[in-house]
C-alpha cells in the first residue's frame, strides 16, 4: 500500500528562482492495483516516480509504504528498498550496452550482495521465450530493435517479484503495434505477480487501458 | 562480483579507447623501470667485473683505457711496461701478490691474456673461492698451453686438447702467429665476467709467439733490440699491466703515492675509475628516471580525466543501475574498478614490457661484453611500481567518487 500526503519536491534554479516539479496533494494505491499517471509534459509525472522509488527526496510531504515513511529513510535504507521491491521502467535505454540480454534481466536479482536463483534463470529463459527473444537471449542491446529492448526492460524490471513496478513513458518511443504489444506484456505480468503498477504517460490511448487514472497538474512557479 | 562483471563488461564495450589508456600507461611504466634496470644492472655487472682487479698497474695514459682494456677486455692496450716492474712490486713489502698480464694477440676475436699461473690462486676477497676456477683439464704450464674462458670454450668449439692459431692484435683479423700452435689443456668456470671470452696462456707464450716472428718491416728496419732479443732474456718483455693485490689499504694509499712519482708506470683503483664513471652515468639516469616519472604522473593524470569524463558520459548506465537497486557504494566500486583494472593491466603490461626489453638489451650487451648484466632486480623498481598502482588507485578513487555521489535524478530521462 502506498499512500502520499502534501508531496512537493522544489528546484532551486542558479538564478535564483524556485521550480515545483512535483506538487501531490494526496494519492493512495493498493497492493496489486494498475495507476496511470497522466497530465501533460512538465507536470511532474517524472519527479514523482523518482521520488516514490527514492532516487530523489522530497522537499516537503510524505510517502508512506505499508505506512513506514520511506522518504526519511537514509539513503543505504531506500537503496535495499528499492532493490527488493521495485522495478523501473525507463523510456528508452533502460539496458546496459556492455551486457547481454540474460545478462540485462539478470543483474537486477544480483545487485544488494544477492545472487540470482535457479528459479530466476529459469524464470528469464521463460519470459523470453514468451516474447519471442528467446534466440537473442545471448545478444547485446544494440542488437535489438527498440521495442525488443523494451520487452526486455519489462522483464528485468520483474524478476525480483517486486512488489511495485515504476514505468516512466515505456511506450513513448515505440510505434502503436509495439506499444500495444508492452503494455500487455506489463499489465499481464504484473497481475501475475500481484504488483503495484504506476505508468506514467501523456498519451491518452496508453493511460485509457488503465482503470484507474490519476491527472496531475503542471504545478505553479515561485519567484523567490 | 557482479560489479566487477559490470566494469569489465563496461570497459569491453568501449576497447579502443580503454586499450589505448593501457598502452599510455604501460608505455610510461615500461620506460621507468626500462631505466632503472639498466641503471641498477650495469652498475652490479661492472662492479662485478672489476672486483677481482684491487690494484692495476700499466704504462702511463689515460686510466679509463688501462680498466677498460685489463678489467673488461675493451678497447687497445696503452703500451707495455718493463717486466722488471712487476718484479719489483712482487717483491715489495707493501704488495701480497703482483700478476703480470699482457695483452696484444687474439684469436678469432677472443682476447689472449698473458700471464702467470698465480691468476688461478688470486682472490677477489681474502676467503672467498679463488676468481677464476678450472672446469675441464688443468692450469696452463708449459709455453702454448692455453686454458679457454667458458664462453670463449663454448663459442669456437675448442675442446681439451684442440689446437689452434693466434693472431696478433686485440680483434679478429690481425695477421697469424704461423708455427705457434697453442693447445687447450683447461676449460674456466663461468665467471660472468669479460674473462669468459678471454684465453688465458703464459706470458712466455706471447713473448715467444712476438719474437719468434719475422717481422717484414721490423727486420727493413734495423731493429737492433728485436734482434738482441732470444728467450732467455726476459728482462726485455714487457707486461701490460700488472694485477696488484696490496697488503691492506694503507699500503694501497702508500704504493699510489710511490707511484705518482714513478715517470714509468701509472696506478690507478679499477673500483674508483668504475665509480667516476657510474657519477657521470648517473646524472643521465637520474635524467631519465625524471622523464619516465613526469610521463607515468602525465599517464595517469589523463587516465583520471578520461575516466571522470566516461563515467560522467554514461549517466545512462548510472540511472539503469540505481533504478535496478545499486546503491552509490555499488556505482563508486563499479567505476573505481573499471580505473584499477585499467591502469593496473597497463602497469602489468608495462612491467612485462619494460623485463622483457631489459632481458633483450642485457643478452645483446652480454653477447658483446661477456658481463653478466642479471643483478638483483633493484628496490627502486618495486618502489615504482608499487607507487603506481597507488596512484593508479587514487586516479580511480577520485573520478569514481565524484561521480558516484552526484544525483542520478538530475540527470535521469525519461
Ligand atoms: N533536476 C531538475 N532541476 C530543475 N528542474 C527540474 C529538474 N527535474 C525536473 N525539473 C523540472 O520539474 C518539472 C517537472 O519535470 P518532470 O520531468 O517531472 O515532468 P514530466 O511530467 O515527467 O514531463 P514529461 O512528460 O515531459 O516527461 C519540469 O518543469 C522540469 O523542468
Ligand atoms: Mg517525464
Amino acid at each position: 500500500m502506498l499512500t502520499i500526503q502534501k508531496l512537493i519536491k522544489e528546484y532551486r534554479h542558479p538564478n535564483g528562482e524556485t521550480i515545483i516539479a512535483a506538487d501531490i496533494r494526496e494519492l493512495s494505491v493498493g497492493q496489486g492495483e494498475q495507476l496511470a499517471l497522466a497530465g501533460p509534459s512538465g507536470c511532474g509525472k517524472t519527479t514523482l516516480l523518482h521520488l516514490i522509488a527514492g532516487l530523489a527526496s522530497p522537499t516537503s510531504g510524505e510517502i508512506r509504504w505499508d505506512g513506514e515513511r520511506i522518504d526519511s529513510w537514509p539513503e543505504r535504507k531506500r537503496d535495499a528498498w528499492r532493490a527488493g521491491n521495485v522495478g523501473y521502467i525507463f523510456q528508452s535505454f533502460n539496458l546496459l550496452p556492455g551486457l547481454d540480454v540474460t545478462e540485462n534481466i539478470l543483474v537486477a536479482a544480483a545487485l544488494g550482495g544477492r545472487k540470482p536463483d535457479a528459479g530466476q534463470h529459469r524464470w528469464t529463459d521463460e519470459m523470453l521465450a514468451r516474447v519471442g527473444l528467446a534466440e537473442r537471449a545471448r545478444h547485446r542491446p544494440s542488437r535489438l530493435s527498440m521495442g525488443e529492448q523494451q520487452r526486455v526492460a519489462v522483464i528485468r524490471a520483474l524478476i525480483n517479484s517486486p512488489r511495485l513496478i515504476l514505468a516512466d513513458e515505456p511506450t513513448a518511443s515505440l510505434d502503436r503495434d509495439n506499444a500495444a504489444i508492452i503494455l500487455e506484456l506489463l499489465q499481464a505480468l504484473c497481475r501475475e505477480k500481484g504488483s503495484m503498477l504506476i505508468l506514467a504517460s501523456h498519451d491518452r490511448d496508453v493511460t485509457a487501458r488503465f482503470e484507474r487514472l490519476h491527472e496531475l497538474k503542471r504545478p505553479g512557479r515561485n519567484p523567490v | 562480483m557482479i560489479l566487477w562483471l559490470i566494469a569489465w563488461r563496461n570497459l569491453w564495450a568501449k576497447p579502443l579507447q580503454n586499450l589505448l589508456t593501457v598502452a599510455v600507461v604501460a608505455t610510461a611504466l615500461a620506460m621507468t623501470v626500462l631505466v632503472m634496470l639498466v641503471a641498477a644492472s650495469v652498475h652490479y655487472g661492472l662492479v662485478r667485473a672489476t672486483e677481482p682487479f684491487d690494484l692495476l698497474v700499466g704504462a702511463k695514459g689515460s686510466p679509463n683505457q688501462l680498466v677498460l682494456n685489463t678489467v673488461f677486455l675493451q678497447d687497445a692496450p696503452i703500451g707495455n711496461i718493463d717486466y722488471a716492474i712487476a718484479a719489483e712490486l712482487a717483491a715489495s713489502p707493501l704488495v701480497d701478490t703482483a700478476i703480470a698480464m699482457g695483452f696484444g694477440d687474439n684469436y678469432r676475436g677472443y682476447r689472449l691474456v698473458g700471464t702467470e699461473p698465480a691468476l688461478f690462486e688470486h682472490r677477489g676477497k681474502a676467503g672467498q673461492p679463488p676468481w677464476l676456477q678450472i672446469d675441464q683439464g688443468r692450469p696452463f704450464q708449459a709455453p702454448f698451453e692455453a686454458v679457454l674462458g667458458a664462453k670463449t670454450a663454448k663459442e669456437t668449439g675448442l675442446k681439451l686438447g684442440g689446437q689452434f692459431v693466434s693472431s696478433h692484435g686485440v680483434v679478429a683479423g690481425g695477421e697469424t702467429h704461423a708455427g705457434h700452435a697453442y693447445t687447450v689443456v683447461g676449460i674456466l668456470r663461468p665467471v660472468g665476467g669479460p674473462y669468459d671470452q678471454a684465453i688465458l696462456t703464459s706470458l712466455q707464450s706471447i713473448w715467444q709467439a712476438h719474437s719468434h716472428e719475422p717481422e717484414p718491416k721490423a727486420q727493413a728496419a734495423v731493429s737492433p733490440a728485436d734482434g738482441a732479443d732470444d728467450d732467455d732474456d726476459d728482462h726485455d718483455h714487457g707486461a701490460t699491466a700488472v694485477l696488484v693485490k696490496p697488503k691492506g689499504y694503507a699500503e694501497a694509499l702508500r704504493l699510489y703515492q710511490q707511484f705518482q712519482k714513478d715517470r714509468r708506470a701509472q696506478l690507478v683503483f679499477p673500483s674508483q675509475v668504475v665509480a667516476n664513471l657510474f657519477a657521470l652515468l648517473g646524472q643521465g639516469e637520474k635524467a631519465l628516471s625524471l622523464i619516465g616519472y613526469s610521463v607515468l604522473a602525465m599517464a595517469l593524470l589523463l587516465v583520471s580525466f578520461s575516466m571522470y569524463w566516461s563515467s560522467l558520459s554514461r549517466t545512462r548506465d548510472r540511472a539503469i543501475l540505481r533504478a535496478v537497486g545499486a546503491s552509490w557504494t555499488d556505482i563508486f566500486w563499479i567505476i573505481l574498478a573499471e580505473g584499477v583494472l585499467v591502469v593496473w593491466s597497463g602497469v602489468l603490461a608495462g612491467v612485462l614490457a619494460g623485463h622483457g626489453l631489459f632481458s633483450l638489451l642485457t643478452a645483446l650487451l652480454q653477447q658483446k661484453t661477456g658481463i653478466a648484466f642479471a643483478g638483483p632486480f633493484p628496490l627502486a623498481e618495486a618502489y615504482a611500481v608499487a607507487g603506481a598502482l597507488l596512484v593508479g588507485l587514487l586516479a580511480a578513487v577520485i573520478p569514481a567518487w565524484s561521480v558516484a555521489r552526484r544525483s542520478i535524478a538530475e540527470n535521469l530521462e525519461a
